[in-house]
């Protein structure tokens, strides 16, 4: 039995079918079961083979050489649309990241560029000794003093800017300051912390909307 | 790569070679330099096997020629990537059993009954229906053609993965390893398959064996 399963097996995967060993053939001359399964295989081989086999039509290479012009033509228009959709996606999610990216950095560079402007200012206010007070309001009178929580943060810069100028620069600025006081008892520079956006120095003596006034500060030199 | 670019140069249009003469290599490659003889070359050979083949695949006619256009046509566009690895025959009659494949299953999903199924028991698919035909036979020649529309009925019935490998094998007569290299399995997986098939195609078909 087990050898009919093996011979059976072998008819089966004859390539071809009249391919069998010597052995196989005279196990199925002497065995009635493996002769029915070689006839009946034979059989359903030539029936399979006998189906009719179609032929392409007559204008099977018309059709197919305008379909083709149609794909090059489409192919030539751009692949995008014939992406599936989640390409697209992906596609359309790529180039926003890279836009945020590109503008991120051009506006990281924009503020680098102004820092440095800001620091050679002051580096060329150092070599000439002529600064004055800037702020958000005008130069005070002869013999006032500035309130430095008015000032807010300033910077050192040439007397020649106009004080738009001088304004808008002031307010821009965060890096770290010195504040030019004049006083009743003389004058002193205040080195004000950096601060950020919005915040404001610490120089206030009183509570309430009053002004801080030199004579609070009592300074000291 | 290279030698393919040679085997073009030796048949193109100003070529000593005629595109009759070259081989299926050398007339991928010479398409791929943009002869367009050697594809009419190629189409010649390959459109009438590979119509019968989808067609043996789908029982539909219009749709096999479809697919059979969209074979070539891919040939056609995807010749700069070909890798010579298999047989030419190997490679097309591959992009045609993808395509008849995904051919069956989306009719699989869009529920295609045949007028000739019924719905299984198990609930695994339409079971061909083929009742008996009770009237007298008329001559041979029409004993001849209901014998060969009840094996292409019982062909098509075969579950999909049965299929392609039945076809390949008894319809289009390639061997087991060509047929393995078609299918991407192994040749013993394909020989089961080809077994189980005709198993099936004999309760089919038992009235004629």
């Amino acid at each position: 039995m087990r050898d009919c399963r093996r011979i059976k097996k072998l008819i089966d995967e004859a390539d071809p079918p009249e391919s069998l060993s010597f052995d196989a053939a005279r196990h199925i001359a002497d065995c009635e079961s493996c002769r029915a399964f070689t006839d009946e295989r034979t059989t359903l081989r030539s029936l399979l083979g006998s189906v009719t086999r179609v032929a392409a039509p007559g204008d099977f290479d018309i059709v197919l050489q305008r379909r083709l012009g149609e794909r090059t033509a489409a192919v030539s228009r751009g692949r995008w649309f014939e992406l599936g959709w989640y390409l697209r996606l992906g596609a359309a999610t790529a180039c926003l990241v890279a836009a945020v990216l590109v503008v991120q950095n051009a506006l990281f560079t924009t503020a680098q560029k102004e820092s440095v402007a800001e620091t050679e200012s002051k580096e060329s206010v150092a070599s000439t000794g002529r600064t004055t007070i800037v702020g958000p309001e005008e130069t005070p009178a002869p013999g006032s003093t500035v309130p430095a929580a008015v000032a807010g943060p300033t910077t050192r810069v040439p007397t020649g800017l106009r004080a738009a100028d001088r304004l808008s620069r002031g307010a821009r600025s965060l890096t770290s300051a010195v504040v030019f006081m004049r006083g009743d008892d003389g004058e002193m520079e205040v080195s004000l912390p950096r601060v950020t956006v919005g915040a404001q120095p610490l120089l206030y003596t009183s509570s309430g909307a009053v002004r801080s006034q030199p004579s609070a500060i009592k300074t000291s030199f | 790569m290279a030698t393919l670019t040679h085997q073009a140069q030796l048949i193109g249009v100003s070529g000593s070679r005629s595109v009759e003469a070259a081989n299926d290599h050398e007339l991928l490659a010479a398409i791929r330099d943009g002869d367009e003889l050697a594809f009419q070359e190629l189409v010649r050979r390959y459109r009438n096997p590979i119509t019968n083949f989808v067609y043996r695949m789908l029982d539909d006619y219009e749709r096999s020629v479809e697919l059979a256009q969209e074979t070539f046509i891919r040939i056609f566009t995807s010749a700069s990537r070909y890798e010579a690895k298999f047989s030419f025959s190997t490679y097309i009659y591959r992009i045609a059993s993808n395509l008849a494949i995904s051919e069956m299953r989306r009719r699989k999903r869009r529920k295609f009954v045949s007028l000739f199924s019924q719905p299984s028991a198990d609930g695994e698919g339409p079971v061909e229906m083929d009742p008996p035909d009770v009237r007298p036979l008329q001559d041979q020649s029409l004993i001849e053609n209901e014998r060969r529309a009840a094996v292409a009925r019982a062909i098509t019935s075969l579950p999909e993965k049965y299929r392609a490998a039945i076809v390949l094998r008894d319809v289009e007569g390639l061997s087991y390893d060509r047929i393995a290299e078609v299918l991407s399995l192994s040749e013993g997986t394909v020989k089961s398959r080809i077994n189980r098939a005709r198993n099936l195609l004999k309760e089919k078909l038992s009235a004629y064996i």
